[in-house]
């Protein structure tokens, strides 16, 4: 199958390349079946969400920057910390690193056309759109206040009923999306490598999409399960989860965190896989450990799908629950753990290229260490009885999910750029916008572990006068955060138009993604790809064209 | 630099982290006062954790700050670093200490939980339970024996003494009922030095019962019962906190607890005894619990139509 998917190209384009079909700009905005196209769509639609949720998320921090609930009414601090957390999740991180960078990527990682299934692709992407309508929409009849868990009975005797209902289905779409780009891309990693490149010469990339696809396809349907039965306790008065009516609200946290916590790894998955394929790059050195990375991709993949009641040690579970799934969580730790030490050991002796991509990608490490370590704290179960559900676990998820997440999208915005739109990013903007980033990050989100460790919850709109100091320097820290997002913006769309034009392969990298023109064209490549390296085969001597084309040692 | 001047530094750098590692480990400051010998057992564990996390901050910052410095590309130099793609010893190493490390922290946490958790069944079941878990995992048990002994915690048979609290969860306040007597409050009073167990309820939502300075949370179920213990041992005032997302007052639901010496603690009873005897209890409970509830009673309607929705 492998060998016959890669379609030949007539020969009278390969003699003519400027007869190939240039996308228009109205291309975007259609059901187009072109991987690249899904993949931009995907990511300008997920930013203008990070947006939106980052808009949220200044109103709940500027609540926040006092004891007393005196920004916003009642009730309303509560939806908005709801939908922060909602959108980020389902319309930024999720669909951004999967449905963004994995279409956009994978076939070219792997030397195919397109995706296995365009069609099925497309409708995902589009499935996003009622999804974030309907989240969206909720903002206009009272949107869910009851978190992004909705845990019941909170989320059943709501005042804001229609808005949970609108929650429910839009979560119900935004999985199914995630399970049919999920199918695809197990296919299309499966079935569609070029001939010549097995599972061992894939980028770790493509590693790491798989595992995150595995995770999608086995965790996202409990998920949808749960929000159906929610719905029907919420609309049609069953009592799934109602306890008034004999139903079990444990029962839900279940079947949610069945799905929610492998969605942690969904979320930060694939970036580990970016950050393997940046970090080399610009260090100039192969990946330390390739198949140790590979391997633990998937043992992150498996041992995910049984850590979710970590999330209830103080629910009531039984006492075996929690031991089982502290060493479990545990134990989550070593293949995490292989992962950075190999980052670090690729970086070291190497000559760093300290550009934005790689800042961002260092800043990464750096950041998912700190988030790594308060997580090794929480998985013990004495440990979490005092901190669960404070600000010590919103410190360690922020450094997971914006520290690891967000500033791996971000190394992969400044690595993939010059391929996606044929135009560099200007430098310096990119590193005042690392510089702010990283000082707004760890202003707004180091100190809240001790807010949490002193006696603050979350979710809280009023706290303890005592928190004040501490929650302002906070505060302080997420307006950094928001200024730095205004460097990228100017950057990005001012390159798009005016920036210097990229070269096929500006970074001098091997993995096939460059081995085409920037952007690459409708088919990705003009002739059949060619496997000349193995992805990471950096010191052995190779040199690059003025296109950036790889010339091999022995070859010159 | 030569072998042993390198060797010399690697170590002196190692030492360095060990001993600021374990500093920091106890000189932290994070944690709030205690006010049981449950929390304090709590901070050791938290401390252990700590100067482990230092440590392996400290190294792993420490390689990537070095790595930029000494291995940033330098001016005009093109060239690639060299091809090393492996090493078994080191991939070995990073994958067995760290292995040792979290299952280290494993079975010191089951000790510390064992010891802090609420047994079920009564206090003289204890053993049993133990047993229980024997056979589960014989090793991790007796580790925790172990330790329990050195602790000096061993389970104590059932204790005719302990102090039972019927703790009350609702949209946004916290009701405490003493059984045995006619208190109702809406402040949580124990006796200092006896062991406590509070029999943990929800009326509405998931509420979740947690006093910062016992290091103890437990989620109130609604439809459910769970239960809390610990032994105060510091004369107090501590805040009650709600811990679970529970409306749009859940900042607000905070409560106190005090903790009394014996005397103090007797006479709070009886006055509050008193109290409830001059006339029908149920009528002043009825209004203790109207004074408390007055912003619960702003959700009622949507509580009524809650439950006449769910019948």
């Amino acid at each position: 199958m492998t060998q016959t998917q890669i379609q030949p190209i007539s020969a009278a384009s390969n003699q003519n390349p400027s007869e190939h079909p240039e996308r228009h700009w109205r291309d975007y905005f259609t059901f187009c079946v072109d991987h690249k196209v899904i993949g931009i769509q995907y990511l300008v639609t997920t930013f203008f969400f990070y947006l939106v949720g980052g808009v949220l998320a200044s109103i709940v921090r500027g609540e926040l920057a006092t004891p007393d609930q005196d920004l916003l009414p009642p009730g309303v601090y509560n939806q908005m910390f709801t939908m922060h957390g909602t959108i980020m999740i389902f319309l930024w991180i999720v669909p951004a690193v999967t449905g963004g960078f994995g279409n956009y990527l994978i076939p070219l990682m792997i030397g195919a056309r397109d995706m296995a299934f365009p069609k099925l692709n497309a409708i995902a992407f589009w499935l996003i759109i009622p999804g974030a309508l309907m989240l969206m929409g909720s903002f206009f009849v009272g949107s869910s206040e009851s978190g992004w868990t909705a845990y019941p009975p909170l989320s059943l005797i709501t005042e804001f009923k229609v808005g949970q209902a609108l929650w429910i289905f839009s979560i119900i779409v935004l999985g199914t999306s995630s399970i049919l780009a999920a199918v695809n891309f197990v296919v299309t990693i499966w079935a569609m490598r070029m001939p010549g490149m097995g599972l061992f010469q894939m980028p770790l990339f493509c590693w790491s999409m798989l595992a995150t696809s595995c995770l999608v396809i086995v965790a996202t349907p409990v998920l949808a399960g749960a929000m159906t039965l929610l719905a029907f306790d919420l609309l049609a008065g069953t009592s799934f989860f109602n306890p008034t009516g004999g139903g079990n609200p444990v029962v839900y946290q279940h079947l949610f965190w069945f799905y929610s916590h492998p969605a942690v790894y969904v979320m930060i998955l694939p970036v580990f896989g970016m950050i393997s394929e940046i970090l080399p790059v610009h260090s100039r050195k192969p990946i330390f450990g390739y198949k140790a990375i590979a391997y633990s991709s998937m043992f992150i993949c498996v041992l995910g799908l049984v850590v979710w009641a970590h999330h209830m040690f103080t629910s009531g579970t039984p006492d075996w629950l929690r031991v089982f799934f502290m060493i479990a969580t545990l134990l989550i730790a070593v293949p995490t753990g292989i992962k950075v030490f190999s980052w670090v050991a690729t970086i070291w002796g190497g000559k760093l290229r300290l550009n934005s991509a790689m800042l961002f990608a260092l800043g990464f490490v750096s950041m998912f260490v700190v988030g790594g370590l308060s997580g090794v704290t929480l998985a013990s179960v004495p440990i979490d009885i005092h901190v669960h559900d404070t600000y010590y676990v919103v410190a360690h998820f922020h450094y997971v999910l914006f520290g690891g997440s967000v500033f791996g999208i971000y190394a992969g915005f400044y690595h993939w750029y010059p391929k996606i739109v044929g135009r560099m990013l200007n430098e310096f903007w990119g590193k005042v916008h690392f510089v702010l980033t990283f000082v707004g990050f760890n202003l707004c989100f180091f100190p809240m572990h001790i807010l949490g460790l002193q006696g603050m919850p979350r979710r809280v709109a009023q706290y303890d006068p005592q928190f004040a100091t501490i929650n302002q320097i906070c505060s302080f820290g997420a307006f950094i955060l928001a200024i730095s997002t205004f460097p990228f913006l100017f950057n990005a769309v001012w390159c798009w138009f005016k920036g210097e034009k990229a070269i096929a392969n500006p970074w001098h990298a091997l993995t096939l993604e460059w081995t085409t023109a920037s952007p690459p064209i409708v088919e990705n490549w003009e002739n059949e790809p060619e496997l000349l390296t193995d992805p990471y085969d950096y010191g052995m001597g190779h040199t690059y064209d003025q296109q950036g084309h790889v010339i091999l040692a022995n070859a010159s | 630099m030569n072998k042993s001047q390198k060797i010399l530094a690697i170590t002196s750098i190692a030492v360095v982290i060990v001993a600021i590692s374990l500093w920091y480990g106890s000189h932290n400051g994070l944690l709030p006062a205690t006010a049981s010998g449950e929390a304090e057992l709590y901070d050791r564990l938290f401390n252990q954790l700590i100067a482990i996390a230092t440590g392996l901050f400290l190294l792993i910052q420490g390689l990537i700050i070095y790595s930029i410095f000494k291995f940033r590309q330098r001016k005009g130099d093109e060239t690639d670093g060299p091809h090393i793609a492996d090493n078994a010893v080191l991939e070995l190493a990073w994958t067995a200490v760290p292995t040792m490390i979290v299952l280290w922290i494993g079975i010191t946490s089951f000790d510390v939980y064992n010891v802090m958790h609420y047994q079920e069944g009564d206090s003289g079941m204890m053993a049993m339970a133990g047993h229980m878990h024997h056979k589960l995992m014989p090793q991790l048990m007796q580790e925790a024996n172990a330790a329990t002994l050195q602790e000096g915690n061993t389970p104590a048979p059932a204790d005719p003494d302990e102090t039972v609290v019927e703790v009350a969860g609702m949209q946004y306040a916290w009701i405490f009922t003493y059984p045995g007597t006619e208190v109702v409050s809406a402040e949580l009073h124990l006796p200092v030095g006896r062991k406590v167990r509070l029999k943990i309820s929800a009326n509405d939502v998931i509420h979740s019962f947690w006093v910062p300075q016992l290091r103890m949370k437990q989620d109130a179920v609604p439809g459910e019962s769970t239960e809390m213990e610990f032994t105060p041992n510091k004369i107090g005032e501590y805040p009650i906190v709600c811990a679970e997302l529970c409306g749009s007052q859940h900042g607000g639901m905070r409560a106190q607890m005090f903790i009394d010496s014996p005397e103090t603690y007797a006479a709070w009873i009886e006055e509050n005894q008193e109290t409830a005897s001059v006339e029908d209890h149920k009528a002043i409970a009825q209004l203790d619990l109207q004074a408390i509830q007055t912003q619960a009673l702003r959700q009622a309607p949507i509580i009524a139509t809650h439950l006449a929705h769910t019948h």
